[in-house]
């Protein structure tokens, strides 16, 4: 994988042009991609809602750190985001789409890599590459193969999924959500269950895609990864916005770990319902 | 040994706790104890009445015929019914039955056949100890009317010039003429086990897809793939269909294979040859519609069920009970009246009858399409109640604790 981390990867470098309104730095966008007013989500017979009243924005061309435990509403926000969950109230505009009444447009501009391994363990990685293409709004060959490029997959393409290591899975995981050029990519703990190495590799894309302006909403329990590559910080519990602010901001002093950061925030107690 | 006990214990706990894995060692088994013993109930039994479902057609009206019709019924061998599987048809000329055999018997040994007195007709779907029991109640109630009509001939015979009677009371000379009729009323060739079993199997085969259709779908499910779909946009009907169309290429296959075994196969090991009938169109529509509920079925399981274990359980026990409910493994004829009845709940016994339409009675597809249109019918309802819950999980499936 060596070779392909050190590469200036994705459809710049691919000769692509990339997402629409793509900035190589954040630092002088104005633009939100993600504009959350007062969503409220709460499903069929649970005690208390996933989302209360959410308010969110996220800076086009960031990667935008969601943090929360247990619970806190980060995967409903993600669903909801994508089109996959309906919310109750509130609104969601996502570069310039509303999700609730553009869906399909939102899916233009939105992929996604949940935190499972989404694709199917009994088809080569060449084949699901195939696979999700052809239902990937925006994909091309030329986006497969800079998939396979920003992956490093092209030595396993004739694998099955099935014998893959845990890296590789996640790398290909990954790699499906590139497929369509998207303008937001929500990665939903991305980097669970795979050794330093791949974490490296995935992270390094993550930073390399915000370099070609794709908004990245990166969800994870991992403090490091998010000093790491979060631009901006939301923290939520039980469905609220506790904080949001950039990395540096939201510590009381410099020398403070974002994990307590998030402890003092979110409080210690176990999450066990 | 302390370890061992915690072992045990373990695995104590672990199988009271996994409802499905219970299921399968107590509920099954008990289900198909039930079933079993209720749908061969008189199979064992030597008193039984076998009641079958008989049609009596008397073509000559005089009052042999009327007394055989009451002896027929008195053997409690059979039920009359308005349409049976057992025709017993009473022509003409049977008033004048004993002065024709008493002519006839005088020169018996020249071997001039006698004509058929009595038409015994017999659906090819019949079991042949069914068959048997039906032609042995027959010639026992004509020997009872005959031998009541003959007893002044006995008594007006010589002792030394009996050998006539021999000839007529003996149940292999009497004139009764059993035949297998198909859908038409022609008389077709005596069914075979291939004919029975080939298309029982094949149904219950085409049935069972609903265990790897299941599980593919729980997979894909838990493993994230199917949120993936979703979030590309693929909508439920679309994620049903190309479910549904691979699977019913696949049963077809299955139906090609199977009677393509039942043709080729069966008799170089000596079986009987499978005979297809005469109307391809007929058994691709009603392959079809097997196909269409058996798939509807399936997905309904794949919608409903939350593991692969309980796919593969609840795929596996919903397939063999209607099978045994259906008539897959114990033929309708043999069970009584009420386990008969249950059959008509089971579409693995629609799909039977459908198949038995074309290839056992040589029927054509309009034979068939009563059969065919339940089967789609079930089949359409259980896809929109795949659906449905497909559409109602959709609201609840991203839930985390």
């Amino acid at each position: 994988m060596g070779s392909a981390a050190a590469e200036p990867i994705v459809w710049v470098a691919m000769g692509l042009a990339g997402p629409a309104h793509a900035t190589p730095t954040h630092s002088s966008r104005s633009q939100r991609v993600i504009d959350i007013e007062q969503l409220h989500k709460r499903y069929p017979g649970a005690a208390r809602p996933a989302l209360a009243g959410l308010d969110l924005r996220v800076p086009d061309g960031c990667v935008f750190g969601l943090l929360g435990p247990n619970g806190a509403g980060k995967t409903t926000l993600i669903s909801i985001l994508t089109t996959t969950l309906s919310a109750d109230r509130g609104r969601v505009v996502i570069d310039g789409c509303d999700v609730a009444t553009q869906a399909a447009a939102v899916r233009a501009r939105v992929a996604y890599a949940p935190q499972e391994l989404a694709f199917y363990p009994g088809l080569s990685v060449s084949e699901n590459l195939e696979l999700f293409a052809a239902l990937t709004p925006g994909a091309s060959a030329e986006t497969v193969a800079a998939a396979i490029r920003i992956g490093d997959l092209s030595a396993h393409l004739d694998k099955r999924a099935l014998s893959l290591s845990g890296g590789l899975k996640r790398r290909l995981n990954f790699c499906i959500a590139l497929l369509g050029k998207p303008r937001l990519l929500c990665l939903d703990e991305p980097t669970a269950g795979v050794d330093p190495q791949s974490r490296n590799f995935l992270l390094d894309a993550v930073l390399r895609l915000r370099a070609t302006g794709v908004t990245v909403l990166y969800s994870t329990h991992y403090m490091e990864e998010v000093e790491r590559v979060c631009d901006r910080v939301a923290i939520l519990d039980e469905g609220r916005l506790l904080a949001c602010d950039t990395p540096d901001a939201l510590r009381a002093r410099p020398d403070e770990r974002l994990e307590s950061v998030f402890l003092r925030l979110t409080d210690t107690a176990l999450r066990d319902g | 040994m302390h370890g061992f006990v915690a072992l045990c214990r373990k695995e104590l706990l672990l199988l009271s706790r996994d409802r499905h894995g219970l299921l399968v060692l107590f509920a099954v088994p008990t289900l198909f104890i039930l079933l079993m013993s209720l749908a061969l109930r008189d199979a064992f039994r030597a008193d039984a009445a076998l009641g079958l479902p008989l049609t009596i057609i008397d073509r000559d009206g005089g009052h042999l015929a009327q007394d055989f019709a009451a002896a027929l019924l008195r053997s409690g061998a059979f039920v009359v019914q308005d349409r049976a599987d057992v025709r017993v048809i009473v022509h003409a000329g049977f008033s004048e039955l004993l002065a024709t055999r008493n002519e006839l018997a005088a020169d018996f040994r020249g071997g001039e056949p006698e004509p058929a007195l009595i038409d015994v007709e017999i659906s090819p779907g019949v079991p042949p100890q069914i068959k048997a029991a039906a032609s042995l109640a027959v010639r026992q109630a004509l020997l009872a009317v005959q031998s009541e009509f003959l007893l002044e001939h006995v008594l007006a015979t010589p002792p030394d010039e009996r050998d006539n009677l021999r000839y007529l009371t003996d149940p292999r000379h009497l004139p009764v003429m059993e035949r297998f009729v198909g859908s038409d009323g022609t008389t077709i060739e005596a069914p075979t086990s291939v004919q029975q079993n080939v298309p029982a199997w094949l149904i219950f085969a085409m049935f069972f897809a609903v265990i790897p259709l299941a599980t593919a779908f729980v997979i894909e499910r838990s493993e994230g793939s199917l949120l993936r779909l979703r979030a590309l946009g693929v909508r439920g009907g679309v994620l049903l269909a190309s479910k549904a169309l691979p699977y019913y290429l696949v049963n077809l296959t299955q139906m090609v294979l199977m009677l393509a075994i039942g043709v080729w196969i069966v008799p170089l090991l000596g079986g009987d040859r499978l005979t297809l009938g005469d109307s391809p169109f007929g058994l691709w529509l009603i392959g079809s519609a097997t196909s269409l509920a058996a798939i509807g079925l399936a997905l309904c399981v794949a919608v409903a069920v939350r593991s692969t274990l309980q796919a593969t359980v609840a795929g596996g026990a919903i397939s063999l009970l209607l099978a045994a409910v259906g008539g897959v493994m114990v033929p309708k004829m043999v069970m009584p009246d009420t386990m008969q009845a249950l059959t008509r709940l089971s579409p693995m016994a629609w799909s039977l009858e459908g198949f038995w339409d074309i290839v056992l009675r040589r029927g054509g597809w309009r034979e068939a399409l009563p059969e065919a249109l339940a089967l789609s019918a079930f089949g359409l309802v259980c896809l929109g109640l795949a659906a449905l819950q497909l559409r109602r999980s959709e609201t609840t499936m991203h839930r985390t604790p």
